[in-house]
């Protein structure tokens, strides 16, 4: 089977188990490294940014309770989504994200329309990579400010406030509950407002763009620490490779240091989300390799690239 | 007990504070009326800020305050026999119930207790005092039902000593649904008030909800009102842990003896009342237009 049926597959299950999986009794926890969304009812598992930020695992939490019982049972959370992360690497993002896979249909319309994905240059591209980490900075401030700075609660969640899975992805339980605005207070005025524009922004974004919330995801920018220690290793032969390009042309998040990378073997980059399109793309043999625990997953094969170009899906 | 047989005896010869208007349900922003009834001094409970101890359990701190509701605090320290019960489960508030005593004491001109509580459990607290005025005898009484949530050291249970203990005071008012995770205005609540056990119907309940003027609602055959919490924009202001309290107060004469009683439950500002779908769908689809319409536009500057 091609790879890229495999993870289309793959993606479908998981988005299929994530989604509903808690109305069949599947319950995975709080700590899952990818956007399985809270607020959809009957998911199977929490993202872990929501532990991140939250009043019980996270960080908004008053300083004078560091060293309570508190954080052990942060710490702890932290530990099982470190342990899935070094597991899976960042297949999460690639394989598992249901909003990731809401990303490639998305994208997979447009293709379908026959509308052109939409370029960014390199410098722009190089300009967004710190905005992911910026986002993950105040994720964690914020809550540690409502904590012990009195800032207003309604602030509580700030990223789950903002994030625009938070409306889009309750839409697959039957849940439109997020795409009202709140006139509670100033603050939720506010807040509700910048929520729906950055949903507009990214639902647009997305159409036009593949995977384009995964240039900002903050979580991708968390689980990049664990890149070093992650069981999945993604491989370049250097002396195998023709500098063709293909690999960078059909990468969803324009990471280029795969085709331009001349020395190191282990090739995999902080925003890289591990769908492996490059592998599937790449026309030399064992050139790029993904291995877990030292074993191969699979390879780069020039047949494999060659029946891609016959389908007029490698240029 | 003497207090249902003189009930028997007697009939239901209920005299309640002040004769309210006619109504079943009643809102706070409505409810302009104010019971002077209020003059005479009440028990009742208020909640203080849960204190989360280090090993998980939790301590919620409790007032009993004594006086008008919404005016002046009366002297504490002439109330005898204070007592402050306390039974949890969700079965709380039943009859026949094991209640054990919760330590009170006087501080600060108010009689303070805590409840305290290692896993998640459902409690009612109970105070109880009595005060001699002449020949007759003025039982109060003060009730509140909560929820409390706790992580205490595994396996930890809340054990405590259970000690028959006869309740003073048969005139009972209560809040239904007793319990509730998440009391929130907008949300309604009936009143229920009996004596002895019995309904007491057409009876006068006043409900004083914070930030707005008294209510005085009529009970109904059963012993029950309704009543619903208004939207507060004091309370909106502040945050969604924010808490205001909602007291509802009757009195009942039998003979000399003279029975006050009130229930508390806190209350969050409504979590939807305030959506709205129109302005949200107006936001969303403009700026997905706008969005739109600017990269089609980028776009075909780039063709040309």
């Amino acid at each position: 089977m091609k790879l890229h049926w495999i993870r289309f597959w793959v993606q479908a299950g998981s988005f299929f188990l994530l989604t509903y999986g808690g109305r069949l009794g599947l319950k995975l926890g709080h700590c899952l490294p990818c956007f399985s969304c809270p607020y959809v009812s009957g998911c199977a598992g929490h993202c872990y940014l929501m532990a991140l930020q939250g009043p019980f695992w996270g960080t908004q939490v008053s300083l004078a309770a560091l060293g309570e019982k508190y954080c052990l049972s942060a710490l702890g959370m932290f530990a099982g989504f470190a342990l899935l992360t070094v597991i899976f690497s960042k297949t999460w993002c690639g394989w598992i994200c249901p909003f990731g896979t809401l990303q490639d249909w998305i994208g997979s319309l447009r293709r379908k329309l026959g509308i052109r994905e939409a370029e960014f240059s390199w410098k722009l591209t190089d300009r967004l990579k710190p905005v992911k980490y910026l986002l993950l900075f105040f994720l964690l401030l914020i809550p540690l400010l409502i904590g012990n700075a009195g800032l207003h609660s309604d602030f509580e969640l700030p990223f789950c406030q903002l994030c625009p899975a938070k409306p889009l992805m309750p839409v697959f339980a039957g849940k439109f509950t997020y795409f009202l605005l709140d006139l509670t207070n100033p603050v939720t005025v506010v807040m509700g407002i910048i929520s729906l524009s950055l949903t507009a922004f990214f639902l647009v974004g997305m159409f036009f763009r593949d995977r384009f919330f995964c240039l900002f995801c903050p979580l991708l920018a968390l689980m990049s620490l664990f890149d070093r220690v992650g069981l999945i290793r993604f491989r370049k032969k250097v002396d195998a490779c023709l500098g063709c390009g293909n690999c960078r042309r059909v990468c969803p998040v324009e990471v280029r240091e795969v085709h331009d990378e001349k020395e190191k073997a282990d090739v995999l980059q902080p925003e890289c989300i591990s769908c492996f399109r490059c592998v599937e793309a790449c026309p030399q043999d064992n050139a790029l390799s993904v291995r877990w625990l030292n074993r191969s997953l699979f390879s780069s094969a020039r047949e494999r690239a060659g029946k891609l170009v016959e389908k007029g899906k490698l240029p | 007990m003497k207090y249902e047989a003189g009930a028997r005896k007697r009939g239901w010869s209920l005299i309640f504070f002040f004769t309210p208007l006619l109504l079943f349900t009643a809102s706070g922003a409505a409810g302009n009326r104010l019971c002077p009834e209020v003059n005479g001094n009440c028990l009742w409970i208020s909640y203080g800020e849960l204190i989360k101890e280090p090993d998980g359990s939790v301590i919620l701190p409790l007032k009993i305050n004594y006086g008008e509701i919404s005016g002046e605090p009366g002297k504490a320290a002439e109330l005898e026999n204070v007592r402050v019960v306390c039974t949890s489960g969700k079965k709380a508030g039943k009859r026949n119930l094991r209640w054990y005593e919760l330590p009170a004491a006087l501080k600060d001109g108010t009689w303070q207790t805590e409840v305290r509580s290692a896993c998640n459990g459902c409690f009612t607290v109970r105070a109880e005092a009595r005060r001699k005025i002449g020949n007759r005898v003025c039982f109060y009484s003060a009730q509140t039902s909560l929820v409390l949530f706790a992580r205490g050291p595994a396996g930890n249970k809340n054990s405590r000593p259970e000690v028959p203990v006869k309740i003073q005071c048969p005139l009972q008012i209560s809040f239904l649904p007793r319990f509730d995770y998440w009391p929130q205005t907008g949300a309604a609540v009936t009143v229920r008030v009996a004596f002895a056990g019995r309904p007491v119907p057409s009876g006068s309940v006043c409900v004083y909800d914070e930030n707005f003027p008294p209510a005085a609602i009529m009970t109904g055959a059963k012993g029950e009102c309704r009543y619903v919490p208004a939207d507060d924009r004091k309370l909106n202001r502040k945050g969604k842990t924010a808490f205001k309290h909602l007291t509802a107060a009757a009195e009942y004469r039998d003979g000399t003896d003279r029975y006050i009683v009130s229930c508390t439950r806190i209350l969050h500002r409504s979590r939807f009342a305030n959506r709205r779908m129109a302005p949200g769908i107006m936001i969303f689809g403009g700026c997905a237009a706008g969005f739109l319409a600017v990269i089609i536009g980028m776009r075909s500057r780039a063709r040309i």
